[in-house]
């Protein structure tokens, strides 16, 4: 991968040098961000094959649309890994990725199920990231861990937790709210504008 | 307290709603800054709850470039089909004698359409890019540019003082053009910006685009050899030469 050319540039840059067919400028985005956007869609689709195609449909958006990221909602990596949600979300709600939801739900059972995927999940979070999340009751890391890596829109997770649906929407705020203020406060990101912050 | 669209703001961040609640909350977030802020800052926890920290599994990135060798840019079937078209009712006079020849010139259309095509479907997708950092946006995307470690920034003032702009460069030539305090001209007129090439103090001057009346934010590109800039104020848009008087200048360090 070509990476000196556009080592040292903004991802606003990147962005605009990809809408001028730069193609380093997408290597270079993609050494940015790939291990987090992979590593996203192989939390919520477990099947390694899947995740990566997932991850190479949207670096191939990126190149395809580049001016759908908007740099006033966020910073790039958001962009991608909204864009990674997205799409791994859509293929386990699909109903040809059925399949895929029912033999994971399967080996989650297997193997222990909810405790497993917490650990695992515990030993590939950054160490701020897990400190963070302690911070959090067992309710709000519940919730938000069914909602975002879990695939469901939080009516659902309100039917899995048999909690009220105000209830849910209200934890999963308040909870990344509190995670935002913690990392804010280990340095993990700053405290500014995140758009700016790309 | 909370009103019950600000309560979905989490679930947005997370993708975890209906279609409908997501309108509402995009509508929503179109009015108001603090709200955008606020979930751009929840977007950006969700993000780091989704970093694993791994690398991405070795090949991905070689069959990601298989995918944009096989997937050439998209072609502007407008241009396409007014160019096929002037191509084929040159082709409707050609007799067999001049088959080969014609099949020459057919041959060199169609590279020439197809280098067209490219050339005009890069222009669009530029303007594309141009018009999603619009406004605020395009003024994020110029202080994400002044942040990058190897961009240029150079100050120009006028001579009076009284206003001044700020052009900041990256390395691959995407500049930005930021105005402070410069007057908003009336109708008829519009700023244009030059850029400075060849040998200092040689006037070798490039137009680097016209800036409109009112000068706030405006993306550029600013060719490699400039090493300093000028807004002058003109009466026609894009004149091959500075025509008017200077209102703006200066050059790098």
């Amino acid at each position: 991968m070509e990476r000196d050319e556009y080592g040292e540039v903004s991802d606003a840059g990147l962005v605009v040098a990809i809408g001028r067919f730069h193609q380093a400028a997408l290597a270079e985005a993609y050494r940015r961000h790939a291990g987090a956007t992979f590593g996203l869609a192989l939390r919520i689709l477990v099947d390694r094959s899947l995740a990566e195609e997932v991850v190479q449909e949207v670096f191939l958006r990126l190149w395809n649309d580049p001016e759908k990221y908007d740099p006033a909602r966020g910073s790039l990596r958001s962009y991608l890994l909204a864009q990674t949600h997205g799409r791994s979300v859509d293929l386990v709600r699909s109903e040809s990725s059925r399949r895929v939801r029912e033999e994971r739900d399967a080996r989650r059972t297997a193997e222990s199920g909810y405790d497993l995927e917490r650990e695992v999940w515990d030993l590939t979070l950054a160490e701020q990231v897990r400190g963070a999340l302690g911070q959090l009751s067992d309710k709000e890391r519940d919730a938000i861990e069914l909602a975002y890596f879990g695939g469901h829109t939080y009516r659902e997770v309100a039917v899995m937790l048999d909690e009220p649906e105000g209830t849910v929407k209200s934890r999963i705020r308040a909870g990344l709210g509190r995670l935002r203020v913690e990392l804010v406060s280990s340095g993990a990101i700053g405290s500014g504008e995140p758009w700016l912050e790309s | 307290m909370p009103s019950e669209i600000e309560e979905l703001f989490g679930v947005y961040a997370l993708d975890a709603l209906d279609a409908d609640e997501r309108a509402a909350v995009e509508t929503y977030l179109e009015r108001s800054d603090a709200a955008r802020a606020e979930v751009a800052g929840l977007q950006e926890v969700a993000a780091l709850l989704g970093n694993s920290g791994d690398a991405a599994p070795d090949g991905l990135w070689g069959r990601i470039e298989l995918a944009l060798a096989a997937e050439p840019p998209r072609l502007v079937l407008p241009l396409d089909r007014a160019r096929t078209e002037r191509a084929r009712r040159r082709g409707v006079g050609g007799r067999a004698a001049l088959a080969i020849a014609g099949a020459s010139v057919a041959a060199a259309l169609l590279a020439a359409v197809v280098v067209s095509n490219h050339m005009a479907d890069q222009d669009n997708r530029l303007d594309r890019v141009a018009s999603a950092v619009e406004g605020d946006g395009m003024r994020r995307a110029a202080l994400g540019a002044m942040a990058d470690p190897q961009a240029r920034t150079v100050k120009l003032i006028a001579n009076d003082g009284a206003a001044s702009a700020t052009v900041v460069s990256v390395p691959d030539g995407s500049s930005f053009i930021m105005g402070h305090g410069v007057p908003k001209l009336g109708p008829g007129r519009t700023y244009q910006l030059w850029a400075m090439t060849g040998a200092p103090g040689a006037g070798d001057l490039v137009s680097a685009g016209v800036l409109g009346r009112d000068l706030d934010v405006a993306a550029f590109r600013a060719p490699a050899s400039a090493h300093g800039f000028m807004v002058t104020e003109e009466a026609e848009p894009g004149v091959r030469s500075p025509t008017d008087h200077v209102m703006l200048s200066g050059e790098f360090a």
